[in-house]
């Protein structure tokens, strides 16, 4: 059996594996997949660090303030821009929303200097390009009723898609708010994206780490290191605007992967640890398997795929590349007979839990945009799954940092 | 401290595996299915051989009559499904191993055919024997072969090639060999005579045109 064979074997069990355990994760608990009922209303603060957000700042805040949510304080913390950002928030001074300006030193920074200035019992940090919806607020407070919650995040989901890549994040983030809400029956949920909700105790006394490419990761991490748990309010909608070009969508990935990798590698000492339980046991290690097995396939394919592109080129060469009496030489078959063969097995295995995986997200979280025609350019995605933790790596390896 | 619930993680161990496991038996079934029908194949490629030879001894008796162009592309179609076979079953296959020596001496047969009609019946055919490898200049046999595939289906009506594999010991192909020199790989016959060596597409599309020009001011 060759190198490749073998890859393709551990890949479609470790595949398998995993997607039994989230199944597995999912029935266990599916009576528990629903929100829960609010019955006390602490204040909340709702920071937004804003840096050159014009386009964007207005609906945030329309929609923050039009949460019916009745305890809370607006404040935007415009982190040096140089656009219009400032002159928009301060139209909305008169409906009580706080404005801060300050040097500009990234979103960590702006999110310190908001904390120190909030007097909340609850601490919202939400996105400048996020919006929320009316109950979004009240739908996730309601799991602070468990004393061991320090924090809980929304179901986030892409605003108007139009691209075929915003269209690709469809899926992706239907999927992976299902996937976090499994997480949260193992106590393993470790990241805060986008517009997570905090105990104002806990962010007082546990700053942001201002050099960290992803702060809402290590803060998620910092949480549960202190055995404290993340929640993940379903049900709770927020609508977030992503990159809707392959260039943004590569640069907030590789950064998204390098500090994933970052951060599992040097902070807290997570990986195989018992005292975790799931966290440190399963699903960490499986974040970095995946990455692994992402970058292996990506080399794997994209190699044999430019191997038989040079063959058939060479052979092309000998005639001439007089292409009216011949068809595409042995590279063609090769690769057909490539596909048919044992490594069908892989992809059955990967559409069957796949596309069950993907099912069920749909239905939980009740994504009607979510249309299985997108399912082509999941194909497309797969390819991309590979190149951004290659970047990231890539990036470790010449001891350079990716850019915001 | 968190809890890990090992009965889970042995539950899903088992499920997985038994899955996986299901995975392989069903894929090494279809390989057996597959197989059979390579098997069926096989024999369906013996009673081509064996018709093809038939029909080569009948055209003998009446050389003049024979439509050369249809039982070219019949060897062409039998090569073809060989190539297949070889490809699914392995250079290595003792099944293929033979077939491809029936292949040859069919070959043979036709090659010594087609010769006497071109001299008897003024009949434009241009034979070609090429020699290959699998063990030796891989590369460049099959170089040699995509070019010589050119060439026939640039000139269907004049070019018949004749792939033998070198490394066959057959008491009639190394006669074969012995006549022509052939001692290395890739080597092509061309009307009696012997290249040895790569042979580029202009040098052997030149010497085919020239053969062409030849027969019609014949």
């Amino acid at each position: 059996m060759s190198f490749g064979s073998i890859g393709i074997y551990l890949a479609s069990y470790f595949s398998l594996f995993v997607g039994t355990f989230f199944l597995y994760t999912f029935f266990e608990n599916r009576a528990k997949m629903k929100g829960l009922k609010i019955k006390k209303f602490p204040k909340i603060s709702i920071l937004i660090p804003a840096y050159n957000a014009e386009k964007f700042i207005k609906k945030t805040i329309e929609c923050a303030l039009n949460c019916d949510y009745p305890e809370k304080e607006i404040i935007v913390i415009d982190d040096g821009s140089t656009d219009r950002t400032y002159q928009i928030v301060k139209k909305f001074k008169n409906k009580g929303v706080k404005i801060f300006k300050k040097e500009n030193g990234g979103k960590a920074s702006a999110l310190n200097f908001g904390i120190d200035k909030c007097n909340g019992k609850l601490i919202m940090t939400l996105d400048a390009d996020s919006f929320l919806e009316k109950d979004t607020i009240r739908k996730m407070v309601a799991y602070f009723k468990d004393r061991n919650v320090m924090s809980v995040v929304p179901t986030l989901k892409v605003y108007n898609p139009k691209t075929i890549i915003e269209r690709m994040q469809v899926i992706e983030y239907t999927v992976t708010s299902f996937i976090r809400k499994i997480f949260t029956f193992m106590h393993g949920l470790n990241v805060n994206p986008c517009a997570p909700i905090y105990r104002a105790e806990f962010l007082k006394k546990n700053k942001f780490d201002e050099d960290n490419l992803t702060e809402d990761l290590e803060m998620g991490l910092r949480v549960q290191s202190k055995h404290y748990d993340i929640q993940h309010a379903i049900d709770a909608n927020v609508y977030t605007i992503v990159p809707n070009n392959l260039k943004s969508l590569m640069k907030q990935r590789v950064r998204w992967n390098y500090g994933t990798i970052w951060n599992l590698k040097n902070k807290y000492g997570f990986m195989f640890s018992l005292k975790y339980g799931d966290l440190g046991l399963f699903i960490l290690p499986t974040t970095l398997i995946f990455f692994g097995l992402a970058v292996f396939l990506l080399i794997y394919y994209v190699g044999t795929l430019l191997w038989n592109v040079i063959y058939n080129i060479y052979f092309l060469s000998l005639i001439g590349f007089d292409m009216k009496y011949t068809l595409f030489g042995g590279g063609t078959t090769q690769i057909m007979n490539y596909l048919i063969d044992m490594k069908m097995f892989l992809f059955l295995t990967l559409f069957v839990v796949g596309g069950t995986i993907c099912l069920l997200a749909k239905r939980t979280l009740n994504e009607k945009r979510f249309r299985f025609s997108y399912f082509i350019y999941i194909s497309l995605y797969s390819i991309f799954l590979g190149i951004f933790p290659l970047i990231a790596i890539l990036y470790m390896i010449f001891r350079k940092k990716p850019k915001w | 401290m968190r809890e890990i619930n090992k009965t889970k993680y042995l539950a899903v161990f088992s499920i997985a595996t038994l899955i996986f496991i299901s995975g392989v038996i069903t894929a090494q079934y279809i390989n057996k299915i597959k197989l059979n029908e390579f098997a069926s194949a096989q024999t369906d490629l013996r009673n081509y051989i064996l018709s093809l030879n038939l029909q080569t001894e009948l055209a003998k008796k009446y050389e003049c009559r024979v439509d050369t162009i249809r039982l070219t592309r019949e060897k062409d179609k039998l090569g073809s499904q060989l190539d297949m076979l070889e490809n699914r079953l392995g250079k290595k296959d003792g099944d293929i191993k033979s077939l491809k020596e029936e292949y040859s001496l069919l070959s043979i047969r036709q090659w010594i055919l087609f010769e006497e009609i071109r001299e008897k019946c003024d009949k434009k055919i241009i034979n070609i024997a090429f020699f290959y490898s699998n063990k030796n200049n891989e590369t460049l046999c099959q170089s040699q072969g995509y070019v010589l595939d050119y060439l026939y289906k640039k000139y269907p009506n004049y070019v018949v090639i004749y792939a033998l594999d070198y490394d066959i010991d057959d008491p009639a192909l190394n006669t074969f060999k012995e006549i022509h020199n052939i001692t290395q790989v890739p080597s092509i016959v061309i009307l009696d005579k012997t290249y040895h060596g790569f042979q580029n597409k202009e040098k052997l599309e030149q010497i085919v045109t020239q053969e062409i020009k030849n027969i019609h001011i014949s």
